[in-house]
């Protein structure tokens, strides 16, 4: 089966600097691709480059099986959502969305028929005539959409499409996009430094730090089997507690500062006595007392959210900051010191040096 | 709190600018309808009984049809060969990146600071020497020079409100460079062409010592035509007035009607601010 969409060893330098080192992806047919990672990791650049706005310094771009390294953006079969919209302010909404049937000749009633559609699809029918200063922020990320649909192109690419919306109506597009998606059941390529839309919205997640790819995953992967320290701390919110220990034996680690010992629920690669990281989810450490209680730690707040409580404070002994979060109302051990048990199952093992899990 | 003497200084002092503003040109229309003899005897009273003596003389000169369509040549040529050179300089200088880019961006607004009169001896030289003096080729061109790096300067900063993300936009749409310009960067820079419109018509069509210097009796325009009444045996106050105010109208009118494009905001809507 050819792919969607296909990424080989693609770098981009600007001068001396590599901005995007050696990318290789391969998307399949109607998969919802996700880059995602922190500012300046050259997730938009590699985006850019797809689309044929940025020009390609080493490596090659197919889609579907047809190399478009060096074609121009209108020639590759795409279309791009824009972080800003960028929408024709001096053209009404169906202008913007028929602009580009127009610069290819198709006939009045095709364009017509398919402008219709898309704005049936999205519910942008009484907008048709309306020029873009006149419609409200998701209004015009909905038009954005609409340009992008009547174009029926092979892939699509959104840079950051919903960072300039409120939360509520972040929450709301996010939706709308996954049912979009399996509704035309296109490529996508989808850029955002939210893991929320990553974790919702991926087929498979492309974590990227510094140009390089970190892992590449369906998002349970990425949240249950981190590659390396990087994913595990990136993916995840509240982010995994790390605390620095050594490996005594193939499954325990005792934790610097704090001497507490820690059994894992299954042997790792590493020799003993090896400098490792340990990592928690926060939802993997509960409040226990007695023996349960492997680590002690020194509340300094406690944020009752509805259905749990996420505190925060001080691992006793080694003054690390921690994070635990609790199904229930546990406001009130704000100030005071509490005892935790970990869960074998939410523990992972990074070595200190190379930062890769070692549980794998 | 606005204090009432404060409200009745800002209205006095604004009072003041608009007859400073305003007082010239009523003087210019009132003079135009009086007789010679009025001009002396009535002063800047408004009570005379008004001619339209002035006029008739002025309109049926059987040179002023010519002076007319010179100017109105020079004036509309100047402007569209400006516009044009300006919109696709400014947008270069914007867009593409090269050696010395924001020196340029500066300098051509430098050069506008020059005045016209120190420039009249050799431009009249080079253009003797090439055979455009006395040519209405030689004014448009030379106008053309003279506002030229203004229209840039100006046009520069409305094309760096351009979102490039448009372009690009446009570009994934299907537009080449060339229909990028033309369709989505040229319709948005709409009010800076129509500022640059009015300044450049209204310099083309109001300059006096070049035109003076360049130009005989098949070539002048109405500004040098206007001082044909100042002669040795005095001034025709009527008659100068008169044309002055029918000088005065055309760049009026299409400040006016350009000035209906200047709108800020034209881009909004465009990308979210």
């Amino acid at each position: 089966m050819t792919a969607g969409l296909e990424l080989s060893g693609v770098t981009k330098r600007f001068g001396e600097n590599t901005i995007v080192q050696g990318i290789d992806l391969v998307a399949n047919p109607g998969e919802f691709i996700v880059l995602v990672g922190a500012s300046g990791c050259g997730k938009s650049t590699i985006l850019r480059m797809i689309a044929g706005l940025e020009t390609v310094t080493e490596g090659r771009i197919m889609i579907k099986g047809r190399d478009v390294t060096h074609a121009r953006p209108d020639q590759r079969d795409i279309a791009m959502v824009f972080q800003s919209y960028a929408l024709y302010p001096h053209m009404s909404v169906a202008e913007n969305m028929s602009f580009a049937l127009s610069l290819t000749r198709t006939s009045k009633s095709e364009i017509t028929r398919r402008v219709a559609e898309a704005a049936h699809i999205l519910g942008i029918e009484p907008l048709l005539e309306r020029k873009p200063k006149a419609l409200s922020g998701g209004q015009r990320q909905r038009v954005a959409m609409g340009r992008a649909i009547v174009r029926e192109p092979s892939v699509f690419l959104f840079d950051e499409p919903l960072s300039n919306l409120d939360a509520k109506l972040r929450a709301q597009m996010r939706v709308e996009l996954a049912l979009l998606h399996k509704r035309l059941g296109k490529t996508t390529v989808y850029v955002t430094h939210d893991q929320v839309e990553a974790m919702t919205l991926a087929n498979r997640i492309v974590i990227l730090e510094r140009g390089v790819i970190q892992q590449i995953g369906t998002p349970g992967e990425v949240f249950n089997r981190p590659r390396n320290l990087f994913v595990a701390g990136f993916i995840g919110s509240p982010g995994m507690n790390m605390f620095k220990g050594v490996l005594t034996a193939a499954d325990v680690v005792v934790l610097d500062g704090s001497r507490a010992t820690v059994r894992l629920a299954r042997p790792v690669h590493g020799p003993p006595g090896a400098a490792v990281v340990l990592g928690v989810r926060p939802q993997g450490l509960a409040l226990a007392e007695g023996a349960d209680a492997v680590l002690r730690m020194q509340v300094k707040v406690a944020e009752y959210l509805g259905t749990e409580t996420v505190i925060t404070g001080a691992l006793a002994g080694s003054g690390e900051a921690v994070t635990s979060s609790v199904s229930g109302d546990h406001g009130g051990v704000a100030g005071t010191e509490i005892g935790l048990s970990i869960d074998p199952k939410h523990l992972h093992v990074f070595d200190a040096e190379s930062q890769l899990n070692l549980v794998q | 709190m606005t204090l009432p003497l404060a409200g009745l200084l800002r209205y006095g002092a604004l009072s003041l600018l608009g007859v400073l503003c305003i007082g010239p040109i009523a003087v210019m229309v009132l003079t135009s309808f009086k007789t010679q003899a009025q001009t002396f005897t009535t002063g800047l009273s408004f009570f005379f009984l008004p001619t339209l003596e002035n006029y008739r003389d002025v309109l049926f000169d059987a040179s002023f049809g010519r002076y007319l369509v010179n100017s109105l040549i020079v004036g509309v040529v100047a402007t569209l060969i400006t516009l044009l050179l300006g919109c696709m300089a400014a947008y270069g200088m914007a867009r593409f990146s090269f050696a010395g880019r924001k020196a340029l961006a500066y300098t051509t607004l430098m050069l506008r600071t020059v005045p016209l009169a120190v420039i009249a001896v050799p431009v009249f030289m080079i253009w003797s020497d090439w055979k455009l003096t006395n040519s209405l080729l030689g004014l448009i061109l030379l106008y053309v020079a003279v506002n030229l790096p203004f229209t840039i300067w100006l046009l520069y900063g409305f094309v760096l409100q351009v979102p490039v993300e448009l372009e690009e936009a446009a570009a994934i749409d299907g537009c080449r460079p060339w229909k990028v310009f033309l369709r989505i960067v040229l319709p948005l820079i709409r009010p800076g062409l129509a500022a640059a419109a009015i300044f450049t018509f209204r310099i083309a069509w109001n300059e006096f010592i070049l035109a003076l210097v360049l130009t005989d009796r098949s070539t002048r325009t109405l500004p040098v035509a206007a001082s044909l009444y100042v002669t040795d045996l005095g001034v025709e106050w009527g008659k100068l007035m008169a044309l002055a105010t029918l000088i005065a109208m055309p760049p009026l009118i299409f400040t006016f009607l350009a000035a209906r494009q200047v709108i800020s905001g034209l881009t909004a809507g465009a990308v979210k601010g």
